[in-house]
């Protein structure tokens, strides 16, 4: 295992504070992976496509071609969550399925119920046939990059490997990570790991090799990260809450940390452009597009949890359970009346 | 092989730590709500071993099941189940290092609001899954044990409105949480409202006839039914008795023993435990013309937070001032 010291940004180096938190990364990663059999997979199964139909599990995948890319919108058969006594905002956050992630090959992943700890993970399949796993909790699924299986994450923030057309699980890591997940280029895990899964920080970002099961820490900064994605020049974009402070994105590479953007306080689900030059977010109910390069700040309007296309030129937002698919300034382009809407993730490498 | 070594090595810190937080239990810290109603639903599991729980009583078990009232496995802090927008009060005096309270009041996801507090032992305390633009508190800002500081909510992995309450302390440079039940860090019982009374009896339980500008005393004791220790001191556990209806009003019938123009009096002993009788004494002193009057008083903890009046029996004092024909016209 190797872990790498780097400059905070600022250009000061915080070495007093990475110390301790590289022990507990390296400590906790290993042990991780070493007890990874004490918890039993979870079961499985599969259904052909009449199945699926039969059962009133189907779901129905609709390709839409939009400004900015391809446009996946999920039509579910019914929400796992009842929405009855939840606030309208929470209601499509909760009540439906999220999608997750979609396969070069055409599968897709869905969590079908939110906060639902009896729900589980669904692949659907361009045939219609699907594998679920009764995974508890999804908070947050990736396709390798052949397809063939998914990194999930659980709710109590334990890793595991889920083949795609089975649906069988192994456990990879105890974690806990939070739903933040993704593949690198390179074929390792972007993952948020937390000292907790109940009270998720602090955190740190971490790559894991899902082969050695070893982790590698990519920043050492201790706070309360929220998510992380890779760029397209394999740079790393942490989205965090700074200790005592804001809500910060930072640029961080083998050599260093910068800081991308600074955003309002109480910003939640930043999402950013494949490059980094846009950052969406939301706060207090409202949507916000930032541009790195100038260091301006939009309101779109009304929405939350904001997904921006691959190039930063549009961005989808949920609003009042259903989907807007927003132009940069702001225009409303398109209308989804599901909130299972997002952007094809496997864009530039996804079988026609 | 190092996995187990480290997680054997744990567990036995923990016991360790478990251990010395016994022997130095100091009832320093208050619990971080108001409601009498209030229980704990889940607390810190403080066995570190997956699918093995052990709980402040040290009671263990081998499962991965949640045992409610008692602990979950993982747990790393205290669940206190509330409806949404109660009031959280900091545990201790300390002062606000970080918040965030951007997430919806019941937005659930993994990561939640929060406010966390610095406390001059070293220790941390964080309050969990509040409300959106919950904090009442800023960065920086100085708190007092049982100043009210937040506001509840279900933010975060949450599946039903409460209130996690993690003690948080350095152990071999990392933070790690603590168990304060355990640490007998709280004179309470699990769950159990740190300030409560009842009314007992008083000196005088009908009418207290005063002279016109003359000063009679009165006393009042109430069984310490919450789960503190009330003190006379100035710090954690201060009890006092003030005016009520509405508090913090001038009396006017305030005696030169009073400490303040509405508070008439700290609990009279240095230490009430709980279950223990407290007895506040105090003078009555009647300037106002001859007349029946009614004076309501309340107790009140650190001079912040009123106990439930009517938990409390309603105190109130009947008063009749007479004539006092030396200075008055008969």
């Amino acid at each position: 295992m190797s872990v790498r010291h780097r400059t905070a940004h600022g250009g000061r180096t915080r070495l007093r504070a990475a110390v301790p938190v590289l022990i507990v990364v390296s400590l906790a990663s290993l042990s991780g992976a070493q007890i990874a059999h004490a918890d039993p997979p979870p079961p499985a199964q599969t259904m052909t496509a009449a199945q699926a139909r039969g059962s009133g599990s189907a779901v129905n995948v609709i390709n839409h071609s939009e400004q900015g890319g391809r446009v996946l919108e999920l039509q579910l058969p019914y929400p796992r969550i009842s929405a009855v006594g939840l606030p309208a905002g929470e209601q499509g956050r909760r009540a439906a399925a999220r999608y997750l992630d979609d396969a070069s090959n055409g599968a897709v992943a869905i969590a079908d119920g939110i906060g639902d700890p009896h729900a589980g993970l669904l692949v659907t399949f361009p045939d219609g046939s699907q594998a679920h796993t009764a995974l508890a909790g999804v908070a947050g699924a990736a396709f390798a990059a052949d397809g063939s299986w998914l990194a999930a994450v659980d709710g109590s923030g334990r890793l595991w490997r889920i083949e795609a057309t089975t649906g069988a699980a192994s456990q990879l890591a105890s974690g806990p990570y939070t739903g933040s997940i993704s593949f690198t280029r390179a074929g390792e895990l972007l993952l948020v790991e937390a000292s907790s899964i109940e009270a998720p920080f602090p955190s740190v970002v971490v790559r894991f090799n899902p082969r050695s099961r070893r982790s590698v820490l990519v920043d050492h900064e201790e706070g309360f990260v929220f998510s992380a994605a890779e760029l397209t020049d394999a740079s790393v974009a942490v989205t965090a809450h700074v200790f005592g402070g804001g809500v910060e994105v930072r640029r961080v590479t083998d050599n260093s940390s910068e800081r991308l953007a600074s955003l309002d306080p109480r910003a939640i689900d930043a999402s950013l452009s494949d490059d980094g030059s846009r950052i969406a977010y939301s706060a207090a109910g409202s949507v916000f597009l930032h541009d790195v390069a100038s260091g301006s700040t939009k309101r779109l309007g009304p929405g939350e949890m904001p997904r921006v296309a691959h190039d930063g030129g549009s961005l989808l937002v949920l609003r009042n359970g259903q989907t807007a698919l927003l132009a940069a300034d702001g225009r409303e382009l398109d209308q989804f009346a599901t909130a299972t809407v997002g952007w094809a993730s496997c864009e530039g490498r996804c079988q026609p | 092989m190092i996995a187990r070594a480290f997680i054997g090595l744990s567990f036995a810190l923990a016991v360790w730590l478990g251990s010395a937080g016994r022997a130095l239990a100091t009832d320093d810290y208050t619990l971080p709500f108001y409601d009498p109603s209030i229980s704990l639903s889940y607390g810190v599991d403080r066995d570190p071993r997956s699918c093995y729980q052990r709980d402040w009583a040290n009671a263990l078990w081998a499962d991965c099941n949640p045992h409610y009232g008692r602990v979950y496995d993982g747990h790393t802090g205290m669940d206190y189940p509330m409806p949404l927008l109660s009031p959280i009060a900091s545990a201790r005096h300390g002062t606000v290092i970080d918040l965030f309270e951007g997430f919806g009041t019941q937005q659930f996801g993994i990561n939640g609001n929060y406010v966390l507090v610095s406390h001059a032992d070293g220790r941390r305390t964080l309050y969990y899954h509040l409300a959106q633009n919950g904090a009442r508190v800023a960065v920086g800002q100085t708190v007092s044990a049982g100043q009210w500081i937040a506001d509840s909510g279900c933010s975060g992995q949450c599946y039903g409105a409460h209130l996690h309450f993690e003690m948080r302390a350095v152990v071999s440079g990392r933070w790690t949480s603590a168990d304060p039940i355990f640490e007998q860090r709280f004179t309470t019982n699990p769950g159990r409202v740190p300030f409560l009374a009842s009314y007992l009896r008083e000196s005088n339980s009908g009418t207290e006839v005063i002279k016109r500008y003359t000063t009679v005393t009165h006393w009042v004791e109430f069984v310490n039914a919450g789960g503190r220790t009330w003190r006379n001191s100035i710090n954690v556990g201060r009890v006092l008795l003030g005016t009520w209806n509405p508090p913090t009003r001038d009396s006017a019938f305030g005696a030169s023993d009073w400490p303040s123009s509405w508070v008439a009096t700290n609990v009279d002993q240095a230490s009430v435990p709980p279950g223990s009788v407290g007895r506040f004494t105090f003078g009555l002193h009647a300037e106002s013309p001859p007349g029946a009057y009614d004076e309501s008083f309340n107790v009140l903890s650190n001079s912040l937070r009123w106990f439930d009046w009517s938990r409390l029996g309603s105190f109130h004092v009947p008063i009749t001032v007479i004539t006092n024909t030396r200075f008055d016209d008969p």
